[in-house]
Order: C-alpha cells, then sequence, then structure tokens
C-alpha cells in the first residue's frame, strides 16, 4: 500500500466519525495551543527585557557597592562607592566618560500637586552616559554640579503629574521642602529600564550628597567605555582599582561589583528562559494527556472496527499496512489537532497581547517544535492500538459481530 | 501455470493442539485437488470442518499439518506478509453476510483489494468496470446501507473479483438472500465462472450445490464422498433421511 493511499484511506475512516475524531483532537488542540502561548510569551519577555537592558547601553558598565548579586540581600558595606572613586576609574584607559550616581527617593510639590518620585543625584556625565534626551529646558551642567545649584530636571511621568500640560521650565518644585528649579524635562523613554527614568527625577549630585539627602556614598558609577569588546578588559581594570583603593586584602572579598549590560542581559535571558521552559513543561503536560486521549479512542476504534480488519486483511492487506493504516490515523488526528492548536495560540497570543497589553511573540522554532511534538504524540500513543490492530486474527476478526 | 488450483494433502487443522484433552480436530487429514476452471461445493453438517477448511484455501489460517498447494506454492513455508500477498493476487471471497465496510460506498469498497499488493495507477477505473460487471454500475457512490441484500452480495462479488483472481471462494454466498436474489447471485457466480474463474463454495443448500460441477461432502472434518455433484449429493441426501429416520 503507497503512503499516500494509506494518508487517504486514513483520513477517509476520520472523516466518517468527524465528532469523534474532533474530541479526540481536542486535547491536543489545547496542549499545542498553550504551549505556543507560553512560547510566545517566554520570546516576548526575552525580547523586552533585551531592549530594556539595550535601552541602557551595550558599553556601559556599573559599579554598585557591595559584593553584587540583585534582590535585598547584599553582603559587605553598602557605603563603599565614593566620588573620589568615580574620579579614578574616569583616568582609567578605555574609560569614556564616567557617571557617579546618588539615589534616593522623596515627594515632590508644586502647589497643590504632589507625587513620589525617585531622585537620583548626577553629574553633567549622566545624560551623556545614559543617552538620555532632554525634551525642553536643560540637562544638569557641570556648572551646576561645581556651584551646588538648586535645579532639577523632571522624568517626563513626574513632569506631567505636577504640572499637567503646562511647561514646567523656570517653576519650583519641593523637594524635601527645599525649592528647586526645574531647568530641563526628559524626554519620554517609554519602559525602559528597571526603574523608568520617566518615573525619576534628577538633581547635581553634590546637592543630592550634600543638602538633600547628605552622606558621601553613592548608589552606583555608571562607566561608559570605548569599545564594547573592552567590556572584560576594562571591568578587571575598575576591579583592581578598586580593590586597591579601598585597601582590600587578598582573602577578602570584592566590597563592590562591576557588571556589564550584556552580563545583565544574560542574567535576566537566563531567567524568563528558566520561566519559559517550567511553564512550557507544564504545558507538555497537556499534550501528553491529550495523548493518552487519543490513545483511548483508538483503542476503542480497534475494538469497534476488528470485522473491518478482517476484511481488509482477507483482501490482501498485511498486518504492517493495518499498522500503518491506525498509526497514521492516530498521527492525523494528533497532527492535525496540532494545527488547529497553533492556529488556536497564534490567535491566543494576538489577543493576549492586545488586551493584556503583553509582549509576545510567536517563535517559528515554537510553532515547529509544537506540531512536531502533537505528531510524536500521535505516533507514540498510537503504537499501541495500532499494534493490537495488526496483530489481530482475520479468522477470528471476520467472526467478529 | 499449473493444472491444479489448489492442491491439498493430508491436511489437517487442529485446534489447542498443545492440549490433547481440549485438541479439536476441525480438518481430520483431507487430500483433493481442484482443477483450473472447476467449480467445487462443500457440503457437509454444521461443524464437519467446511469452513475451517476453505479459510485455510483462502490463506487465512494456517494448516496444523499436510500440504496444501496454491497456484503451485506450498502455503506452510510463507511469510505472513507472503500469504497476505497470495491472498490478495489469488483469491477473491464472497461471505454470507457480505463483510462490506459500512463508511465506504460500494466503488471504495471494491477498489479496497487493490488498495493492498502492486500499485494500481487505474484502481478506480477497474473497480468500476468490476461494479459494471456486476450490473451495479450506477451505484457506485452509493453507502452499502443504501442498498438492498442483493446489491451488497453484487458489491462483495465485484469486490471479489476485481484483482482477477484464479480462485473465488464462497461461504455460504446466499444463506442471507431470499430465493429470487439468491438465483440473481448465483448466476453471476456461474458467469464469473464460465469466465473462467475456478469456484470453490461451501453451502448448506443442495440445490445451490447442485449447480457446481463437483461436491466435496465433509463429515467430522474428514471427506466423506468427492465426486461430480449429482453423484454426491444423491448419497448425501440418502445419509441425511436415514439419520432422521433413525433419530
Amino acid at each position: 500500500m503507497r503512503l499516500r493511499d494509506a494518508v487517504a484511506s486514513a483520513i477517509q475512516s476520520l472523516r466518517g466519525n468527524r465528532m469523534r475524531t474532533a474530541l479526540t483532537a481536542l486535547g491536543t488542540v489545547i496542549g499545542v495551543a498553550s504551549v505556543v502561548i507560553v512560547l510566545a510569551m517566554g520570546e516576548g519577555a526575552q525580547a523586552s527585557v533585551a531592549d530594556r537592558v539595550r535601552a541602557l547601553g551595550t558599553n556601559i558598565l556599573t559599579v554598585r557597592p557591595g559584593a553584587g548579586g540583585f534582590g535585598p540581600v547584599r553582603t559587605g558595606s553598602v557605603e563603599t562607592l565614593t566620588l573620589t572613586d568615580a574620579e579614578a576609574i574616569a583616568r582609567l584607559p578605555g574609560v569614556r566618560a564616567v557617571s557617579p550616581e546618588a539615589s534616593g527617593s522623596a515627594q515632590l510639590r508644586y502647589l497643590g500637586a504632589n507625587t513620589s518620585a525617585s531622585v537620583v543625584g548626577v553629574t553633567d556625565a549622566y545624560f551623556v552616559v545614559r543617552t538620555l534626551d532632554i525634551a525642553s529646558g536643560l540637562g544638569i551642567s557641570s556648572m551646576d554640579d561645581a556651584s551646588r545649584a538648586r535645579v532639577v530636571v523632571l522624568g517626563s511621568n513626574v513632569a506631567s503629574d505636577l504640572f499637567g500640560a503646562t511647561s514646567p521650565l523656570g517653576e519650583r518644585v519641593q523637594i524635601r521642602g527645599i525649592a528647586f528649579r526645574v531647568v530641563g524635562v526628559l524626554a519620554q523613554v517609554g519602559d525602559a529600564g528597571f526603574i523608568s527614568p520617566d518615573d525619576q527625577v534628577y538633581v547635581p549630585l553634590s546637592v543630592h550628597t550634600g543638602a538633600l539627602f547628605g552622606g558621601t556614598s553613592l548608589s552606583q558609577i555608571s562607566v561608559a567605555i570605548q569599545r564594547e569588546d573592552q567590556a572584560a578588559e576594562v571591568t578587571a581594570r575598575i576591579a583592581s582599582l578598586l580593590r586597591l583603593r579601598h585597601a582590600l586584602r587578598d582573602d577578602q572579598d570584592d566590597d563592590f561589583s562591576v557588571r556589564s549590560q550584556t552580563e545583565m542581559l544574560k542574567t535576566m535571558s537566563a531567567i524568563t528562559g528558566t520561566l519559559t521552559a517550567l511553564l512550557s513543561a507544564v504545558a507538555l503536560v497537556s499534550l501528553v494527556v491529550g495523548g493518552i486521549g487519543i490513545m483511548n479512542i483508538m483503542l476503542a476504534s480497534v475494538t469497534e472496527r476488528t470485522r473491518e480488519i478482517g476484511v481488509r486483511m482477507a483482501v490482501g492487506a498485511r498486518r504492517r499496512d493495518v499498522l500503518v493504516q491506525f498509526l497514521l490515523e492516530s498521527v492525523v488526528v494528533s497532527l492535525a489537532g496540532g494545527l488547529a492548536g497553533t492556529l488556536l495560540g497564534v490567535l491566543g497570543a494576538m489577543a493576549i497581547a492586545r488586551f493584556g497589553g503583553w509582549s509576545m511573540i510567536v517563535p517559528t522554532y515554537g510553532v515547529v517544535l509544537a506540531l512536531g511534538v502533537s505528531a510524536l504524540v500521535g505516533v507514540i500513543f498510537g503504537v499501541g492500538p495500532a499494534r493490537r490492530a495488526a496483530s489481530l486474527d482475520p479468522v477470528e476478526a471476520l467472526r467478529q459481530e | 501455470m499449473t493444472d491444479d488450483v489448489l492442491d491439498v494433502r493430508e491436511l489437517r487443522r487442529t485446534f489447542h493442539a498443545d492440549r490433547a484433552e481440549l485438541a479439536v480436530h476441525a480438518v481430520a487429514g483431507v487430500t483433493f485437488r481442484v482443477r483450473r476452471g472447476e467449480s467445487v461445493s462443500i457440503v457437509g453438517a454444521s461443524g464437519c470442518g467446511k469452513s475451517t477448511l476453505l479459510q485455510i484455501l483462502g490463506c487465512l489460517d494456517r494448516p496444523t499439518s499436510g500440504s496444501y498447494r496454491l497456484e503451485g506454492e506450498e502455503i506452510g513455508s510463507l511469510s505472513e506478509q507472503a500469504l497476505a500477498a497470495l491472498r490478495n493476487r489469488h483469491v477473491g471471497f464472497v461471505f454470507q453476510s457480505f463483510h462490506l465496510l459500512p463508511r465506504l460506498t460500494a466503488l471504495e469498497n471494491v477498489a479496497l483489494p487493490l488498495l493492498y499488493g502492486p500499485y494500481h495507477p487505474d484502481r478506480v477505473e477497474r473497480a468500476r468496470a468490476a461494479l459494471e460487471r456486476v450490473g451495479l454500475g450506477d451505484r457506485a457512490h452509493h453507502h452499502p446501507s443504501e442498498m438492498s441484500g442483493g446489491q451488497r452480495q453484487r458489491t462483495a462479488i465485484a469486490r471479489a473479483i476485481v484483482t482477477r483472481p484464479s480462485l473465488l471462494l464462497c461461504d455460504e454466498p446466499t444463506g442471507a438472500l431470499d430465493t429470487r436474489t439468491s438465483e440473481d447471485v448465483l448466476r453471476l457466480i456461474e458467469e464469473i465462472h464460465q469466465g473462467g474463474a475456478t469456484v470453490v463454495m461451501v453451502t448448506h443448500d443442495m440445490s445451490v450445490a447442485r449447480r457446481l460441477d463437483r461436491t466435496i461432502w465433509m463429515s467430522d472434518g474428514r471427506i466423506e464422498r468427492d465426486g461430480p455433484s449429482h453423484d454426491v449429493l444423491e448419497a448425501f441426501v440418502e445419509r441425511l433421511a436415514s439419520d432422521e429416520v433413525r433419530a
């Protein structure tokens, strides 16, 4: 029997009982649809993380106090980075610019309106290193920093929260009871960082560490390097410089961490990748359940069609022909379910993206994977029933009523 | 091509052969030959082994011992695959209960044997020709449920002859039909026989057996008589009558 005829014969048998076929395929439809949606979510999350990190600039190294790592638990002192550390880093070869930063959060008030925002103390280098555009007015200049000028640059969200549609330039906002003159407003960045620049305000570093929050320590130093491929080299230089400056002995751990954006990207990708794999595994379980459904129906079908099998054998079907026919029926059901599931998954992903505002990307490999797995499910769960059909004794089968 | 289509020697079929106390000798050593173009009926009481013999002749079952040659090929030594191929090539079956596949149309049912074995690009044309030969050219796209008993059996006959087999095996082909329809079906089988096919038919019906050249009378798995239908059936009827008197 030719494969083409066998497929046609399998489809013919399945079409003979459409309702049963549809219900049999339902398990695979749901399984594949969930795999596709989960993969689309994972891929979307990964792309959006990558975009966020890239928006910060890929040739930036971030030096933070403490021994590194994410989360609230940090080892070592957290007040280890100082402005002089930043100045020393600026003199290292391969470094293009250095932006020392201090952060705190405070209530901002303007007339009756108030909002809470993250207040970042920066130098003029900050806007260059972070490639942030000023929509109106100016950024923080070196003069502002040197003269401890009480000026502020507002993130776009903060500006609209406090001033609505009117221009805030020249107005005075109160931060922790101190009046700051608004000199500039940042262009809208969108959701581009872990804390969006739109929700922050920027004051001269000297004012931040002086009158506003006090203290001398920095929350981080952003270092722009000349070339991206120098990241590892410059990281090592910064590390040895800071160890030297902080007088750390060989047996002591770093009291700072230096991370490149690429590294951050990798970490975040690994996290989203793990999550996607985990969710996909759950979705795959539903595919297996779908497969068991197929096996169940196919077994019932073999029993129901025993006489048909006998007739086919009587007119010359080999055991292999019967095996292939039943196996193909199971694969066709599963694959049809896979196709419908893919379509449903893509539509579902589009709906989630549209109405839920999630970033969803259906990856090609996901579609291929889902279809491949559904065909595999058809084979794995079809083999048992097909073997049972092929092993029937034709004489007994023909006797079946 | 040998002159004998069938050559059966000392053929036995024992069920539960491995346990003496349960063993049933359905066919207990039969020997006969069927020449090409002959028509043979097998008669006997229920349980005499005629259907089991027919299944072996159609390569659906294997003998426990003895030799069976179909078109010169000894089937005992053949693999399952080769047996299926032999069945496909040389044997056409006509069953009492038609055994048509309900979800297929008449044309698809008739074309079924051509799906197996060597590839037949002219499958549909051949199936249509076979249907026309049995007078059902206009019923090609009807399903079995839309046809009468006689039409179903004629469709089954078309399926049996579509591969142009040398041997047509019929198991009570008129058993489920009324007298008039039976006559139509028998006439059709006779036509096919006259066209050169060898026919072996299991039947209970003496009037049917009488229309064939030769009759094999089986009793308890053995051949009681084998010869021209007229002679064998006369003896068979006598035996039936004396059995009844004795009873």
